[in-house]
């Protein structure tokens, strides 16, 4: 029972991630109707970043702020410059675009820091503890602060209201005078740095080296996708549940090696009864 | 009208604009007087929506757009908005996912301070609103959503509104009552008004002047009474 207990609570401090990653996601596609496949790499690249910092002796803290910084500002370079420019361009020249720039990162970030699998740090320390380690009740503790911070800058502050009424609908929030454009840039951004934090959670899991982030980003996709690709608590749930449901099943019922399969294979069995997914209210249409 | 003519807030001077390669408006020139209502008639596919979507450069056009001594022509929608021009769009263009009071307050966002301020006053002018000020725009009747794009307008304090066909699709009790607003807030605050309208004879009810457009070009332009004197215009518009 105790190792059942341990695997859902591992299970579920990967969700963690998971979930941010699917909130990243969400959110892009929520303000502009396009899925960012990029959002995985320009993560990897601010956490090597944080890692170039680390290796010039900069306390932890620091090396985070980078990769936040790094993070934020590609994804508002990206939108501001590409995305943008491709508004009347077909949803498909996007994801072309954003699987291009998914490669560009991937080797860009090799070039730059290598190649090499690399250690990177956890902010917690380390202990003996009976289920979970302190890093993964960190990634936990730490994934639910930026989902709750998330929420609140976007109820309860003018600017986040600015951008859910831009989401909502663009040409009315230009008429009514807000920066539409840079409202959607700063989405973008946001969604980039909430990717970078996973970045940050996952690399002391499974190291630090270009590739890092494509597991993540395809069980982030499938969290999306399984909470409902529209609905930001459904990728916050859906994160959760794919960590936990992929950890247990790794451990019992399918081994290690096929355990991405069989989270993969739920997911499409959901999504084949609830094609709008757990919380969603539209099927996806584009993409 | 008596008096000297008012200065004009906004000048349109051979206008164009274009939906793809068609010209939907070809070389209109057009004043519009401060604290004036001009009634914008013409049938559909005149040009009508397509004039308040040039102001507000949500469409391509060439010709040159005053307002209130500066042109405007080539500055995008928000910027427009933002020096007080607000549009209430056919169709409403409501924030369908945000309750009525977060459409108000983010058409209050460039505004800054004097939201609160001003989410009363539309408040009072329409208690609907406040009945339902927490529930998903996208939610509210037709009525409601008429109303809602209207007092989002309001919130901007906008000093030229634009307004879209604000009766249509409505009940003749809610029609009335939205063109009761209006009226007052044209009358009582002089916010100087553009409205396009199906129901010409209410259009011409509240308006002190009147411009008809046909097939893009401006084939009037003078007071409602011009209109109603006019046996040809009156005929198309009035069907009288």
């Amino acid at each position: 029972m105790d190792a059942l207990i341990r695997q859902v609570l591992s299970g579920a401090a990967l969700g963690g991630i998971y979930a941010l990653v699917a909130l990243a996601v969400v959110m892009v596609y929520q303000a502009t109707r396009h899925v960012n496949f990029a959002i995985g790499e320009t993560a990897m690249f601010s956490a090597s970043v944080a890692a170039a910092c680390f290796q010039a002796a900069a306390p932890y803290w620091v090396g985070l702020l980078a990769a936040v910084a790094t993070a934020f500002v590609l994804g508002v370079a990206i939108e501001r410059l590409l995305v943008e420019r491709l508004e009347r361009a077909s949803a498909l020249s996007v994801v072309v675009v954003m699987i291009g720039l998914l490669l560009v990162f991937n080797s860009v970030a090799g070039w730059l820091f290598g190649f090499t699998v690399r250690p990177f740090p956890s902010p917690f320390p380390p202990a003996r503890t009976r289920y979970l380690s302190p890093h993964e009740i960190g990634v936990i503790a730490v994934s639910l602060i930026v989902v709750v911070a998330l929420y609140g800058f976007l109820q309860h502050t003018r600017l986040g209201l600015a951008m859910r009424a831009t989401a909502d609908n663009r040409t009315s929030s230009r008429l009514v005078g807000i920066r539409a454009g840079w409202m959607l840039a700063l989405g973008w951004g946001v969604a980039s740095a909430i990717a970078a934090v996973a970045a940050m959670l996952v690399a002391p899991i499974v190291y630090l080296e270009p590739n890092m982030m494509s597991p993540v980003l395809i069980y982030g996709f499938a969290a999306a996708l399984l909470g409902g690709i529209d609905s930001p608590a459904g990728a916050v749930v859906g994160g959760f549940l794919v960590g936990m449901f992929e950890n247990v099943a790794g451990a019992y019922l399918v081994g290690p090696e096929l355990k991405l399969v069989a989270a993969l294979a739920v997911i499409v069995a959901v999504l084949m009864v609830r094609p709008a997914g757990l919380f969603g209210t539209r099927p996806v249409a584009r993409v | 009208m008596s008096g000297p003519a008012p200065t004009a807030l906004l000048a349109l001077r051979e206008l164009s604009a274009f939906h793809g390669p068609v010209r939907a408006l070809d070389t209109v020139s057009l004043s519009l007087g401060a604290g004036t209502v001009t009634a914008l008639l013409g049938a559909n596919g005149a040009g009508k929506t397509t004039l308040l979507g040039a102001i507000c450069a949500t469409v391509r056009t060439t010709g040159e757009i005053w307002l209130d001594g500066g042109r405007i022509d080539a500055l995008p929608t928000d910027a427009i908005a933002r020096l007080g021009v607000a549009h209430a769009p056919e169709g409403r263009g409501t924030f369908v996912s945000l309750t009525v009071e977060e459409n108000l307050r983010a058409a209050a966002y460039a505004g800054g301070r004097a939201a609160e301020a001003r989410a009363a006053r539309v408040y009072r002018l329409f208690p609907r609103l406040h009945a339902r000020r927490r529930q998903p725009a996208g939610q509210l009747s037709g009525g409601e959503q008429q109303m809602l794009a209207l007092g989002r307008a309001l919130m901007t304090a906008p000093r030229l509104l634009l307004l879209d066909e604000p009766s249509f699709g409505l009940a003749p009790r809610a029609v009335g009552q939205l063109f009761a607003v209006l009226r007052a807030i044209t009358r009582e605050e002089g916010v100087t008004t553009l409205v396009v309208e199906q129901n010409a004879a209410l259009a011409l009810d509240l308006a002190d002047q009147a411009s008809v457009l046909e097939t893009g070009r401006l084939v009037f332009a003078g007071t409602p009474q011009g209109v109603r004197a006019s046996p040809a215009l009156r005929r198309a518009y009035l069907g009288v």
